[in-house]
C-alpha cells in the first residue's frame, strides 16, 4: 500500500508539473482565457448548463 | 556382627567402591590403608569405620563421576601433571577428615603431617609403609603399585574364603561381584582365571560396576553399626541372592544411591564424622546429591521441555465480542463508506473532464497556445482523477479491511487464553 501511495504521487506530481508548464507556455505564448471560454461554451454549452443550475437552485429556494 | 579384619576390610572395600575411576579408588584404599598402619588397635578402628559399606556410602555421597572425569581430563591436559592444591577431590577430604576424627579419638596415632600429600602420590607410597608391605603384599600393591588392575583382585582371592564365614557384607559383595559363580564353596575354590574375568569384568564399564554396587547397597542400611539387609526374603543377611550387576536396571542403580543416603543418614547418629563448617552447609547440601539422582532429576525434566502453548477460545467472552463488535463493526465500515464513495465520484468527474478536455483540444481551438492551455488544465484534472480514484483504492483495500481486521485481533486478544498442552 505504500508502494501504491509512492507510484501514485509520483504520477500525479509529473502530471501536474507538466500541465502547469503547459498552461504557462500556452499563456506566455499569447493564449486568451476569454477566446478559450467563447470556444468551450460553443463546444459544451457551459453558459446555459450555469444558468439552468442557478434557476433550480432558485426554484428550489423558493419552493 | 562379627569384627573383621584390615585385609577383609580393604577387599570389601576395593569391591564397593567400583562406581569410582580406578585411580581413585587405588587412592581411597592407600588412604584406608595407611589409617590402619598407623592405627594403634586395629580393632578399635574397624569399630570406628563401622563396615566397609558404610565408608562406600559416604565416599558415594561425596563423589561426583561427572565432575571428576573433568579434573581428570584437565589433570592429563596440564604438562605438569601436577594437581593443584586446590582441586583435591572431595572424596579424599572426607577420608581426611575421617582420619583426623580417628585421631582425636585415639584411634589412630598422628603421621607425620608433612607427607599426607605424597600419601597420594603411587610412587612414593611403598617407601612409607614398609610394614604394611611386610604384612599384605597384596594390599601394599594396592597403594603402590602403578598397575591398578592387579590390585583389588589380589586381595579378593585371599580374603573371600574368611569373608563367607565372618561377615555378610563380605559374603554379599562377592556375590555381586561373581554374580554368575552361585556357589558359596565354590568361590572359595576360585581360580585365576577366574579372577582374571573378574577383573576384566570391572575394566569394562565402569558405571555398570557403579550400578552393581548401587543397588546392592540399596538393599542394605545401617544401624547401630550392624548391617541390615532390606530384602524381605532375607532379612537375616546372611546369604543374600544378589542378582548380578549385569542384570541391575537403571531405575534400580538410580534408587540406589539415594537408598544408601537414607541408610547413611540412619546411621548418622552413630558417628560423628567431620564438623562441617558454617559456611559449608549449603555446598555439601548442593554436592550431596549423587550423581544418578541427578540423572533421574534430568529426565523428569526433560518431559517439561515438550509443554506447548494452545490458544483456546473463552467461548462466553467470545459470544459477547461477537455480539457487540458485528453492529460496531458495520457502523465503522458505513462510516468509512462515506468518504470512499465521495471520492469514487470525484474521481470520475475529474476524469470524464480530463478526457473531455483532451478531445475539445483537438475540436475547436485554432491558436496553439490556447491548444496549450486546454491541454495542461486537462492534464492537471486527469491527475487529480488518479489522486481520487486512488484515495478510493485505499479506503476499501486499507481502511475498510483494516478495521475489520483490527476487530477480529481485538478479539483473539481478548476472548483467547493460552493453556499449556503436552
Amino acid at each position: 500500500m505504500k508502494k501504491g501511495w509512492k507510484v501514485v504521487l509520483i504520477i500525479f506530481l509529473v502530471v501536474v508539473v507538466l500541465g502547469t508548464v503547459c498552461m504557462g507556455v500556452g499563456m506566455m505564448t499569447g493564449a486568451e482565457t476569454a477566446r478559450i471560454y467563447s470556444v468551450l461554451d460553443d463546444k459544451y454549452h457551459i453558459e446555459m448548463y450555469y444558468n439552468y443550475g442557478l434557476e433550480v437552485i432558485k426554484a428550489f429556494q423558493n419552493a | 556382627m562379627k569384627t573383621i579384619n584390615k585385609q577383609k576390610f580393604l577387599a570389601e572395600l576395593g569391591r564397593l567402591l567400583t562406581f569410582m575411576y580406578e585411580d581413585d579408588r587405588q587412592t581411597a584404599i592407600a588412604m584406608y590403608n595407611r589409617m590402619f598402619d598407623e592405627a594403634d588397635d586395629e580393632q578399635a578402628l574397624l569399630q570406628f569405620l563401622v563396615s566397609p559399606t558404610r565408608q562406600a556410602v559416604i565416599l558415594a555421597r561425596k563423589y561426583d563421576a561427572r565432575e571428576r572425569k573433568l579434573q581428570v581430563h584437565a589433570q592429563t591436559r596440564d604438562e605438569s601433571h601436577m594437581q593443584p592444591a586446590d582441586e583435591i577431590p572431595e572424596f579424599v577430604t572426607v577420608i581426611e577428615r575421617l582420619q583426623q576424627e580417628a585421631m582425636t579419638l585415639g584411634v589412630v596415632i598422628p603421621p607425620v603431617s608433612e607427607d599426607q600429600i605424597s600419601l597420594f602420590d603411587d610412587v612414593t607410597e611403598p617407601e612409607e609403609t614398609p610394614q604394611a608391605d611386610a604384612e599384605n603384599p597384596a594390599v601394599s600393591a594396592a597403594s603402590a603399585d602403578t598397575a591398578p588392575e592387579a590390585v583389588i583382585p589380589a586381595v579378593t582371592e585371599e580374603s573371600t574364603a574368611p569373608a563367607e564365614t565372618e561377615n555378610p557384607a563380605a559374603t554379599m559383595a562377592n556375590a555381586v561381584q561373581e554374580g554368575h559363580q552361585g556357589a558359596d564353596t565354590e568361590a572359595e575354590e576360585e581360580a585365576p582365571a577366574e579372577a582374571d574375568g573378574v577383573q576384566a569384568e570391572e575394566k569394562g564399564s565402569v558405571e555398570h560396576f557403579a550400578d552393581a554396587v548401587d543397588a546392592f547397597l540399596a538393599d542394605f542400611s545401617i544401624a547401630n553399626g550392624e548391617l541390615i539387609h532390606n530384602d524381605p526374603d532375607t532379612k537375616t543377611g546372611s546369604e543374600p541372592d544378589v542378582e548380578p550387576g549385569a542384570e541391575t536396571s537403571p531405575e534400580e542403580s538410580a534408587e540406589a544411591v539415594p537408598a544408601a543416603d537414607a541408610a547413611a543418614k540412619q546411621a548418622e547418629p552413630d558417628i560423628t564424622l567431620v564438623p562441617a563448617a558454617p559456611g559449608e552447609t549449603e555446598k555439601t547440601a548442593v554436592e550431596d546429591k549423587p550423581a544418578p539422582a541427578a540423572a533421574v532429576e534430568e529426565r523428569a525434566e526433560l518431559p517439561e521441555e515438550d509443554t506447548e502453548y494452545v490458544r483456546k477460545p473463552v467461548v462466553a467472552l467470545l459470544i459477547l465480542y461477537i455480539i457487540l463488535a458485528v453492529p460496531l463493526t458495520l457502523i465503522g465500515i458505513a462510516i468509512l463508506l462515506l468518504p470512499t464513495l465521495l471520492f469514487l465520484s470525484l474521481a470520475f468527474l475529474a476524469g470524464w473532464l480530463g478526457i473531455e478536455g483532451i478531445i475539445a483540444t483537438f475540436g475547436g481551438f485554432a491558436v496553439l497556445a490556447d491548444i496549450l492551455v486546454v491541454v495542461g488544465a486537462a492534464l492537471v484534472v486527469l491527475a487529480l482523477a488518479l489522486l481520487f480514484l486512488w484515495i478510493f483504492v485505499w479506503l476499501v483495500g486499507g481502511a475498510i479491511v483494516g478495521l475489520i481486521r483490527g476487530v477480529c485481533w481485538l478479539g483473539g486478544k481478548w476472548c483467547y487464553k493460552e493453556v499449556a498442552v503436552r
